[in-house]
């Protein structure tokens, strides 16, 4: 397999769309776009659910996993669409997010771009404002958080600013709500006046450079060399800035002119390197921020106190980042988060638990004995009610998640955490998916894989999404608990604690394991923000919940529904011969043959038998039906699939119950047990409640503590479930990686098994 | 980080040390950002990380002249957190070698 290709890399310039600017179609509602965008954590976010409350969708931008919002905004007449771009600090192809923004405005070309930029902190949030003027798109400048400013004793001219810069700038409390009116009346008038003729802004970068940028532009301009989305001056500089992605898509356009482009490019280079000692992508950054500089100083921008000030959020860090009470503390917030959302989603999974039972219950009674009922009972009621049963614990985990992320906490998590996953091969933000994944054991990877988001680069959240499924989840609990308790009940709890460390460790190495060969290459800058601390907003934690929640959801009525569906018909046909069924049909016959008519009557009618004839009967009639379904259940594909996999799986000490179990365990691992019972033919077993199934497996001479060890193991590091692999496909947007994952974890799952039990037979054997 | 970046910032704090900052004001030193000390200040030199690194430093302000203070290291040492235009910035310790600070 090669190495992650960069498809993230989107298309750029893929669609060419007609610049839809004019002032003629201003009344058709899909020329009524605007775009906010800005710096991460400039309170983009918080404004966009401002201006549109409720009216808002949340979707993905194809083939990433960027989500894209859009909302509406109702202005006196207009309805205006708002979407909501990635945060960005600027707009060369660096993170997958920029890439996403930068896409969106070439190739989409809203009317307006809203630039939501922190007051408090303008000169480095004016960096992106220069790139949309370069790129000559109508620009307004959301001046937010001036309470943080005035508060930090900074106060800012916004007309003085405007005047300078030369685009319109309205100071916001996104918040509040305060200056929103005002905000989308600039919003209207610039809308009305996007038809204009406008000079072209520009910054100087010196002689050097400009003179280089006006060769360039005017080949540009004379080939018509991709300019058609976008202006020639700021394709030039991009050509200066080294930008892999229009310098491949340039190559691809016009090789020749391309070849000519970068050809000066590398004179400029060598140029600039011998007189001035730096490349021009350095000086073209430097003359931004003298740009800004000057800008401020010429009475825009005053500061009142010391710069060197301790705020609040500086000083909250002094204690949630102090090198030894600051893991402690991270250790128990993220505890804390853990334990919230496990216990209080609980009652709600015991809710949706009693209301698929009662479904369950009622299509027993309803529908007629046969596929039919076995179909809608155990294909379509168990296998969605599972996934829906994830729906309460998924919301709650988000909910903390989005806590921690929008008050500023899980950069500090990454912060603390990054040293020791960048050893192996990952990123600070891994830690999150791994907890919930369960590195707490107890967690559940669905939500896990999904939390990955927080992570940019696309090569170690990939490596993340692979190996969060080794992790404990709760589902593998119950298994882990059947047999430690069958086999090491003296130890159990250490045998427990033991295996949450093991997943840690062999999540851990496989990562590094992944990121020297498939996944290989250098590792994401940790270059990030530590934003200061804030209080989230009640709406802003509710949407963001409600988003994920949402997309959850979805998916269980599709993909999920099929798989379970399948699952089912794997373990259900061909089925009982007629011969077979015949023989189980005169067993009935003959033990009922044996009691008197009215004990028959009464286990027939009642539920709850009393006496002692009673019991037995409905004992030995609850025998047979066990031993059908457990014949049924080897005759199955799934039982045939187990019991052709012996020829391998015996290397780990698998027969061919064990094997179906596992095939089953792919619905979702806690089935393991039940189909196990199934195969024991020891009739239902509530995988709460296995005393009975430990004790047979402790009984039966099949099985040693070696078998179990080995089994447990395999367990842990086998194929993910199906909704886990579903959302391994979805965030990392191909199919290849789930199928990879269930490949690539069951081989090796296999062998580590195969290892326990070849190597632990040969020391036994010895000893 | 990439070895050859790391090479790169080995060799420059071997190279630009012990002479560089010597003719300007007598009290100044240059040092490369990650031998600060904590809530030192200092204004940055030079930067000698290129590509998407150099890119990206540049791009979130730490250019030259810019003044930066330490926030203080993450509790196993990497990363370090500084404070630049009244917002916090991380960056890896082998990041902050390619970024050389005159301190007094």
């Amino acid at each position: 397999m090669k190495a992650l290709a960069v498809e993230d890399r989107a298309q750029f310039f893929g669609k060419v769309v007609p610049a839809a600017r004019g002032p003629a179609s201003i009344n058709k509602k899909q020329d009524m776009r605007i775009a906010l965008a800005g710096n991460p954590n400039s309170g983009k976010t918080t404004l966009f659910n401002t201006l549109t409350g409720a009216r808002q969708h949340v979707g993905n931008y194809p083939g990433v996993t960027v989500e894209k919002k859009e909302g509406w905004s109702r202005h006196g007449e207009r309805d205006i669409k708002i979407i909501d771009l990635p945060g960005a600090y600027s707009l060369t192809a660096y993170s997958q997010e920029e890439i996403v923004a930068r896409d969106y405005l070439v190739n989409e070309k809203p009317r307006v771009v809203i630039n939501v930029t922190d007051a408090s902190n303008l000169e480095r949030n004016l960096y992106l404002t220069c790139q949309f003027l370069e790129m000559g798109i109508p620009t307004i400048i959301a001046l937010n958080m001036m309470d943080v400013a005035r508060q930090r004793g900074i106060t800012i001219d916004a007309d003085k600013l405007s005047q300078l810069i030369g685009v319109p700038v309205v100071p916001v409390i996104a918040r509040s709500g305060k200056g929103k009116d005002a905000l989308m009346a600039a919003v209207a008038e610039a809308i009305d006046r996007a038809g204009e003729v406008r000079e072209t802004w520009r910054i100087s970068y010196g002689e050097h450079i400009d003179s280089m940028l006006a060769g360039m532009t005017e080949k540009i301009e004379q080939n018509g060399f991709l300019n058609e989305t976008c202006p020639a001056r700021w394709l030039a500089l991009k050509y200066l800035e080294n930008d892999a992605q229009v310098m491949e898509k340039g190559r691809r356009i016009n090789p020749r002119l391309a070849e000519e482009l970068e050809r000066s490019v590398r004179e400029l280079t060598g140029h600039l390197q011998q007189t001035v000692g730096s490349y021009p992508e350095g000086i073209i950054a430097d003359q931004r921020y003298g740009y800004i500089k000057s800008l401020l100083r010429q009475g825009v921008m005053n500061r009142q106190h010391d710069t060197e000030r301790l705020y609040l959020s500086d000083k909250i860090d002094q204690v949630l980042t102090n090198r030894l009470i600051g893991p402690l503390l991270m250790f128990a917030i993220l505890f804390g988060l853990y334990q919230f959302s496990f216990t209080f989603s609980e009652i709600p999974v015991s809710w949706l638990e009693s209301l698929f039972s009662w479904l369950g219950g009622m299509a027993d009674t309803l529908l007629a004995d046969g596929l039919l009922k076995s179909l809608v009972i155990s294909g379509i009621i168990d296998g969605v009610g599972g996934v829906i049963g994830f729906v309460p614990i998924i919301m709650f985990m988000f909910l903390g998640i989005a806590v921690l992320e929008d008050s500023g906490y899980l950069a500090r998590v990454a912060f603390m955490m990054d040293k020791v996953f960048s050893t192996f091969g990952l990123h600070g933000n891994s830690v999150m998916s791994y907890i919930i994944s369960g590195g707490i054991a107890g967690g559940c990877a669905v939500p896990g894989v999904m939390a990955t988001r927080t992570l940019r680069s696309p090569r170690e959240r990939l490596a993340t999404i692979l190996t969060a499924p080794f992790m404990n989840c709760g589902a593998k609990l119950p298994v882990l608990i059947l047999l430690t308790s069958a086999f090491f009940a003296a130890n159990q709890a250490q045998f427990l604690l033991g295996f949450t460390l093991l997943a840690w460790v062999v999540a851990l190495l496989v990562a590094k394991l992944l990121r020297s060969t498939i996944l290989r290459g250098a590792s994401t800058p940790f270059v990030m923000e530590l934003p200061p601390y804030r209080l989230p907003t009640l709406r802003g934690l509710f949407i963001h919940t409600w988003e994920r929640t949402w997309q959850y959801i979805r998916k269980a009525g599709t993909v999920i529904l099929a798989i379970s569906i399948l699952l089912w018909a794997m373990m259900t046909f061909p089925g009982l011969s007629a011969t077979e069924k015949e023989k189980f049909i005169e067993q009935r016959a003959a033990t009922l043959g044996m009691y008197a008519p009215e004990v028959i009557a009464l286990v027939a009618e009642a539920d709850e038998v009393t006496g002692p004839d009673a019991l037995q009967l409905k004992e030995e009639l609850a025998r047979i039906e066990a031993a059908q379904a457990g014949l049924a259940l080897r005759q199955s594909f799934a039982g045939r699939i187990g019991t052709a996999l012996e020829k391998i799986s015996w290397l780990a000490g698998f027969d061919w119950r064990t094997n179906i179990a596992l095939v089953g365990g792919f619905a979702a691992k806690e089935v393991v047990v039940s189909t196990l019972g199934t195969a024991y033919s020891l009739g239902e077993i509530d995988p709460e409640e296995t005393t009975s199934l430990a004790d047979t497996l402790a009984a039966s001479p099949d099985w040693s503590p070696l078998k179990a060890m080995a089994l447990i193991v395999f367990i842990m590091f086998y194929a993910p479930c199906f909704v886990t692999v579903v959302c391994i496909v979805r965030e990392s947007g191909s199919w290849k990686w789930g199928l990879f994952s269930m490949a690539f974890n069951t081989v090796f799952a296999f062998s580590l098994a195969t290892a326990v039990y070849q190597l632990g037979s040969l020391v036994l054997a010895r000893g | 980080m990439s070895r050859q970046t790391q090479n790169q910032s080995e060799m420059n704090r071997k190279a630009n040390l012990p002479d560089s900052g010597a003719g300007e004001k007598n009290t100044l030193r240059t040092i490369v950002l990650r031998q600060m000390q904590k809530n030192q200040t200092g204004t940055i030199k030079s930067i000698s990380a290129t590509g998407d690194l150099g890119r990206r430093i540049r791009e979130l302000g730490l250019i030259p002249g810019t003044v930066v203070t330490m926030h203080g290291k993450a509790p196993l040492k990497d990363p370090v957190a500084l404070r630049v235009m009244g917002g916090t910035l991380t960056l890896r310790n082998n990041e902050a070698d390619t970024i050389f600070m005159e301190v007094d």
